[in-house]
């Protein structure tokens, strides 16, 4: 454990979260992109310091997406979305800093529980995960599917509707069990159908900068003006400890969802959402700024990227996207993911926990800093702001798929 | 007398109209998929889910065009058209299509620069600022997507000759 603390393995450690936070907190550039372009670079390192690199990436990346959405209401990736219900509401009050800090202490604090019910339970959770079957997983997919009618506040049959519309929207290109192509009209970009990336760009990006075309845009951004300095920081630790439970909670959930192979941490967060709207003594106050609202999912969607490696470890099987991209890292540096990688790369495997486990702590570091850098950068004229989202939204959808369809979209 | 609770959303024909145009055209652009029975004839095929959602739009669209009506027909914030700031979203709007139309020819970069200074002073930003603003971005971008992750921005017919 000693020598994961040399500077050989520190420094990229350190400028992989860094690359994390850029990556994260832009709207376009998904956890996934990121790690799938640092694991080349990784190569080249030896394998501790190619691992932390690797780990440091995914977990500060689904963080740095909170960002932007709390501050411009716009996710930095799809884990992020649930995050903008409350974080930025919180904001508009003059306390973003406050929310990311506390998304901040919730994020590490989910991403050390989901590190250690890795750490205790891996074989056992994996076991379990692999016995979800196709009923399963249709009645996870209507779970989430009811939790979009579930934050429609002020009207639950626009949320179903609002539902219905995604899923009609999701039919489009070929559908997966019989291959015929339905609403493709004869293009071959629709043939793989409508790409998640983009339409959210549109959905939460494009909208915000059209939104800020409605009068009192600079009125809106003195509201952003906020506290600095260490009060954030004392604030969004009493408001950790008072929901204590809660990020428990959420963690776990957040854990045993992204332990589920092809569910992953936008799930997490949502469900973990839910389950803390249903469960709180004040349901009205999520949607406008509630604490709650942004310690369920910010917990739980860190904990599921610690989640996801457990089937990846245990049994080969991704548990998401990053985990999809890092098992073929793992082959390049020896590491056999499946029932006896503990005996057979234990020491590993070990590293690979304890690198997860000190990334939750440096990432208290690292995202600190990024806050406060964005913080200042959002204090510009938001005209200029939206400019900013503007490019990276359409640059963002355009390099997905290296397609101006999805620009398009 | 409006028995509603004060905190529901007022019912909206645009978005009534709205679902029921995109009703119509998932059934109608529908009936098109292929209906071929995947085992015995109790499988409908890849053709029932989207026509039911469609119809569950079409409906739903039409039950808030009725409540629309009933309740007076207007929505409670009023029509978009007639709000501050509403000829600003209609200009950014057709900035976008404009965008989208043009960067063909135009290329990625100076399109770019233009929706950009075209953005910033619809927002009443100073020509010197939009533009130091526009160039700024696109380079940022250019570093970051074209240099750094290797991403291949379009370059237009226009940009290939500069």
């Amino acid at each position: 454990m000693a020598e994961l603390f040399h500077y050989s393995v520190l420094l990229p450690w350190v400028i992989g979260m860094i690359f994390g936070i850029f990556v994260g907190a832009t709207p376009g550039l998904t956890a996934t992109m990121a790690v799938a372009l640092i694991v080349p670079v990784s190569f080249h390192l030896e394998p501790n310091a190619g691992l932390a690199l690797i780990i440091g990436v995914s977990f500060t990346a689904i963080f740095a997406g909170d960002i932007p959405a709390t501050f411009l209401r716009i996710p930095g990736t799809p884990a992020s979305a649930a995050a903008t219900l409350d974080g930025y509401p919180l904001a508009r009050k003059g306390k973003g800093p406050f929310a990311l800090t506390l998304d901040l202490l919730c994020s590490c604090a989910g991403g050390l529980v989901g590190v250690v019910l890795l750490m205790l339970l891996a074989p056992q959770l994996a076991r379990v995960a692999l016995k979800f079957s196709n009923f399963e997983y249709f009645w996870l997919g209507l779970l989430g599917l009811s939790i979009s009618a579930l934050v429609s506040q002020k009207s639950l049959w626009r949320g179903l509707l609002a539902a219905v519309l995604g899923l009609l929207l999701a039919t489009v290109g070929e559908d997966i069990v019989s291959g015929k192509q339905r609403y493709v009209f004869g293009s071959m970009e629709l043939m793989s159908g409508i790409s998640f990336i983009p339409a959210m760009i549109g959905l939460f990006g494009l909208s915000e900068v059209l939104r800020s075309c409605f009068g009192r845009s600079e009125a809106e951004g003195a509201a952003m003006e906020v506290q600095g300095g260490t009060a954030p920081l004392v604030e969004g630790t009493f408001a950790l400890w008072k929901h204590k439970f809660l990020c428990l909670k959420s963690a776990v959930v957040g854990t045993l969802i992204g332990a589920l192979p092809g569910a992953g941490a936008d799930i997490a967060a949502w469900g973990a959402y839910g389950l803390a709207r249903k469960t709180s003594k004040q349901p009205e106050t999520f949607g406008q700024g509630a604490e709650e609202g942004v310690v369920a999912p910010t917990s739980a969607n860190n904990a599921a990227v610690a989640g996801a490696w457990i089937p990846a470890l245990i049994f080969g099987v991704p548990g998401d996207a990053v985990t999809a991209i890092v098992l073929g890292a793992l082959t390049m540096y020896g590491i056999k993911p499946g029932p006896l990688i503990f005996e057979q790369s234990g020491g590993q495997v070990q590293s690979i926990l304890w690198i997860a486990f000190f990334t939750q702590f440096l990432l208290l570091v690292c995202g600190l800093v990024g806050i406060r850098v964005f913080s200042r950068l959002l204090r510009l004229r938001k005209g200029l702001v939206m400019a900013g989202v503007l490019v990276f939204s359409i640059v963002g959808s355009y390099a997905l798929n290296n397609s101006f369809f999805d620009v398009g979209v | 007398m409006n028995s509603r609770d004060p905190g529901e959303m007022a019912p909206s024909w645009p978005l009534g109209l709205f679902l029921i145009v995109v009703g119509l055209a998932g059934f109608g652009f529908g009936q098109g998929i292929p209906a071929d029975a995947v085992g015995n004839n109790a499988d409908p095929g890849p053709r029932l889910f989207p026509l039911a959602l469609s119809l569950i739009l079409f409906l739903g669209g039409g039950g808030e065009l009725i409540r629309s009506f009933r309740s007076g027909g207007v929505s409670a914030s009023g029509p978009l058209w007639k709000e501050e700031g509403a000829r600003t979203f209609f200009a950014v709007g057709g900035l976008l299509c404009g965008f989208f139309l043009l960067v063909p020819w135009l290329g990625f970069s100076l399109g770019m620069v233009l929706l950009v200074l075209l953005f910033l002073r619809l927002k009443r930003v100073s020509w010197k600022v939009a533009l130091a603003t526009a160039f700024a971005l696109v380079v940022v971008v250019r570093f970051l997507f074209g240099w750094l992750f290797r991403i291949q921005l379009p370059e237009g017919w226009l940009e290939s000759f500069l």
